[in-house]
């Protein structure tokens, strides 16, 4: 019998609270068939219960443990992070705790060696990144999955055996109370780095491992540095190697470090190596201050992906997909972009809407898009991790240049999780996406927009087709209506928004009116009165025209359908 | 860019590289990739900059 500890994790900062294990109907004869079941409640896992339940799609969510994350392990989220958590209306409650910043600094030998600034817009409402606890990220999301009906938490549930025929997934679940069968027509394996559903269907991942090992403990301390990164390259107590400093909420401070060869994980925790080594580190900034430590952990980075996230009925997604090295904080941030891809894929193939060359597009984009994290990520840890001699000595000779010369400054890049494009994907109708002056082309994500204050493009989008039309006429805006009405009807969600600079003062009920006097959201999107951006619900451009043609539209809705 | 150094600067740059080599001591090796990263930077040809990379892995 699966009993997970009901004791909460001890923190010095955070409550766990212990969530009951609660006998499911299956366990008491019933039978019943499931759309989808998503196992593991991670960041991910629930994220896509949250997207499938905004297309009407309910799930079932196993999940082992019975609390959210052991220590605060993710602690940095994008702007991007931030646009996909909005969508499911969680960002509220981030932005009350999380600490945003955008600047990092490099230092070599007690000077500043580069510092570099993400850029940021006034254009939205995030900033580029935030620093927040996992932690609270899950028990924020969480508050919102146990707001849906649609959504049932089994905690303390763990999936112990997966088959699948050409219908169904069948699971085996041990739970307090024993075990139990389930059966689900779609299986999401959200199950994290370790992923059991990945070793029970014998899926090999890709990828090459590095043999750096490193340390985080996140410690409390009053510091009085600002929230920006920071990276200590080659420290006098730690000799060729990087520590990293971090602000989390709650005076809370990441330090990360790696470990000299040759040393276990067990010593390099051991509580005189930690006491000794975080000292040093706060001993060489200066600082010398009581601090408490709350978590701390040993890990290597990797850059592995699954070459195919979909293997039958079962669609691999987040850390269970792919594992990538912290560096550039992509772990979380690239399994929210993940699990926004998937959600309205699968449900839009569940309710008989699209083909399943939707949900294989999934696969294709955000395989993509890991192997081209893998070789930007590739690139920081070989610089922070040198894992053999020519590219330590390179590290080195740049180290060394950083102090007088600053052509070296962007090899200090770290290259952070960004939003990725899907330029090539099947998705895309080319139609005037070459011609555009400006605005984002296909495949990217929209760009927010400032409309006014505390009122941003973003804000106006929905788990839907998007479709943003520039100063329509009426006789455009009444057929636009049209064909919204007639998708509905086919459960194809549509939001229209119109982008004008004539606001009607009686807007019509179906459509957003977004008031744009100045032109400025219309020239960033290099449009003219009758231009069209389609993009879909997960905000990713699929087409643009110059000038509305209202058949074009339909066409190119049908192709990401497959309906062409 | 104008590869060809006349024979007499050839002549001071070995020297000089020589010397600099010794006074480097032990981090000559290190003194050698500076050394290439900054002429490589002077240059601002990538692909010649690769190509004697590859000449030079030659007859070691
Ligand atoms: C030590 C450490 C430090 C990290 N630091 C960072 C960082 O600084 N920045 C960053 O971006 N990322 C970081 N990460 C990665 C980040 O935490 C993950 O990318 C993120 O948690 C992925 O979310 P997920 O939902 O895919 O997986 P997870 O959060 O791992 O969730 C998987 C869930 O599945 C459950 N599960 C597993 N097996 C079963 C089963 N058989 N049955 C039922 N449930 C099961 C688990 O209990 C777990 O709750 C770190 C990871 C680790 C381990």
């Amino acid at each position: 019998m699966h009993q997970p500890d009901t004791t909460p994790r001890h923190s010095i900062y955070y409550d766990y609270r212990v969530y009951p294990f609660s006998r499911p109907p299956e366990m008491d004869g019933h039978s019943l068939n499931h759309q989808v079941v998503i196992v593991g409640a991670g960041p991910i896992g629930m994220m896509t219960a949250l997207n499938l339940a905004q297309h009407g799609i309910p799930s079932v969510v196993l999940e082992a443990d019975n609390q959210v994350s052991h220590g605060s392990r993710a602690i940095v989220f994008t702007r991007r992070s931030m646009e996909i958590l909005q969508q499911v209306g969680v960002t509220a409650r981030i932005l009350e705790k999380a600490l945003p910043w955008s600047r990092g600094n490099s230092f070599y030998r007690g000077q500043c060696v580069f510092r570099m600034e993400a850029p940021d817009t006034p254009d939205s409402r995030f900033r580029p990144m935030y620093n927040l606890q996992q932690q609270y990220l899950e028990e924020y999301i969480l508050d919102q999955v146990m707001h849906s009906e649609l959504i049932e938490m089994r905690w303390a549930s763990k999936v112990m055996a997966v088959e699948q025929d050409d219908n169904s997934v069948h699971l085996t679940v041990d739970t307090p109370e024993g075990e139990y069968r389930l059966t689900s027509d779609w299986l999401v394996a959200a199950d994290g780095a370790r992923s059991f559903v990945r070793s029970a269907l014998n899926q090999r991942m890709e990828g090459a491992s590095y043999s750096g090992q490193f340390v985080i403990a996140d410690i409390r301390i009053d510091l009085d540095f600002p929230t920006e990164r920071r990276a200590y390259f080659d420290p006098e107590w730690n000799p060729g190697n990087t520590v990293l400093m971090h602000r989390e909420p709650d005076n809370i401070w990441r330090i990360d470090y790696q470990l000299p060869q040759g040393e276990t994980p067990e010593q390099a925790l051991s509580e005189a190596s930690l006491h000794q080594r975080i000292n040093a580190q706060l001993k060489m900034v200066g600082i010398d201050a009581p601090w408490e430590l709350d978590w701390c952990s040993v890990y290597s980075a990797r850059t592995l992906t699954l070459p195919d996230y979909r293997v039958g009925r079962v669609v691999f997604t987040g850390d269970a997909a792919h594992i990538l090295p912290i560096f550039g904080v992509r772990g979380a941030n690239t399994g929210l972009q993940d699990c926004q891809n998937l959600a309205w894929k699968l449900a839009l193939h569940i309710k008989g809407v699209a083909g399943l060359d939707l949900v294989d597009s999934y696969s294709s984009e955000r395989v993509q898009a890991a192997r081209e994290i893998i070789d930007e990520a590739g690139k920081s840890t070989r610089f922070m991790a040198p894992p053999s001699k020519g590219y330590r000595l390179l590290r080195d000779a740049t180290l060394s240049l950083s102090l007088q010369k600053d052509f070296v400054g962007p090899l200090f890049h770290w290259r952070t999780s960004r939003a990725h494009n899907y330029p090539d994907s099947s998705l895309n109708t080319a139609a005037d996406n070459a011609v555009f002056a400006s605005g984002p082309a296909n495949g990217m994500p929209l760009e927010n927009i400032q409309l006014s204050e505390n009122n941003y493009l973003f804000d106006h989008l929905d788990n839907a087709f998007n479709l943003l039309l520039f100063n329509l006429t009426p006789v455009q805006l009444d057929q636009m209506q049209t064909l919204q009405a007639n998708l509905r009807a086919e459960e194809i969600p549509i939001n229209l928004l119109h982008v004008t600079s004539r606001p009607a003062e009686q807007a019509e009920p179906s459509v957003t009116q977004l008031v744009d006097i100045s032109g400025h959201m219309r020239s960033a999107y290099g449009a003219g009165s009758g231009s069209v951006y389609l993009a879909r619900p997960d905000h990713h451009v699929a087409a643009r025209w110059l000038s509305l043609d209202v058949a074009a539209v339909k066409q190119a809705i049908d192709n990401i359908l497959n309906k062409a | 860019m104008n590869s060809n150094l006349r024979p007499q600067e050839l002549e001071s740059v070995y020297d000089a590289l020589a010397e600099s080599l010794d006074q480097a001591g032990e981090q000559d090796r290190l003194y050698l990739v500076k050394v290439a990263l900054c002429l490589a930077n002077l240059t601002g040809d990538a692909d010649a900059v690769l190509n004697s990379f590859r000449e030079c892995l030659e007859d070691l």
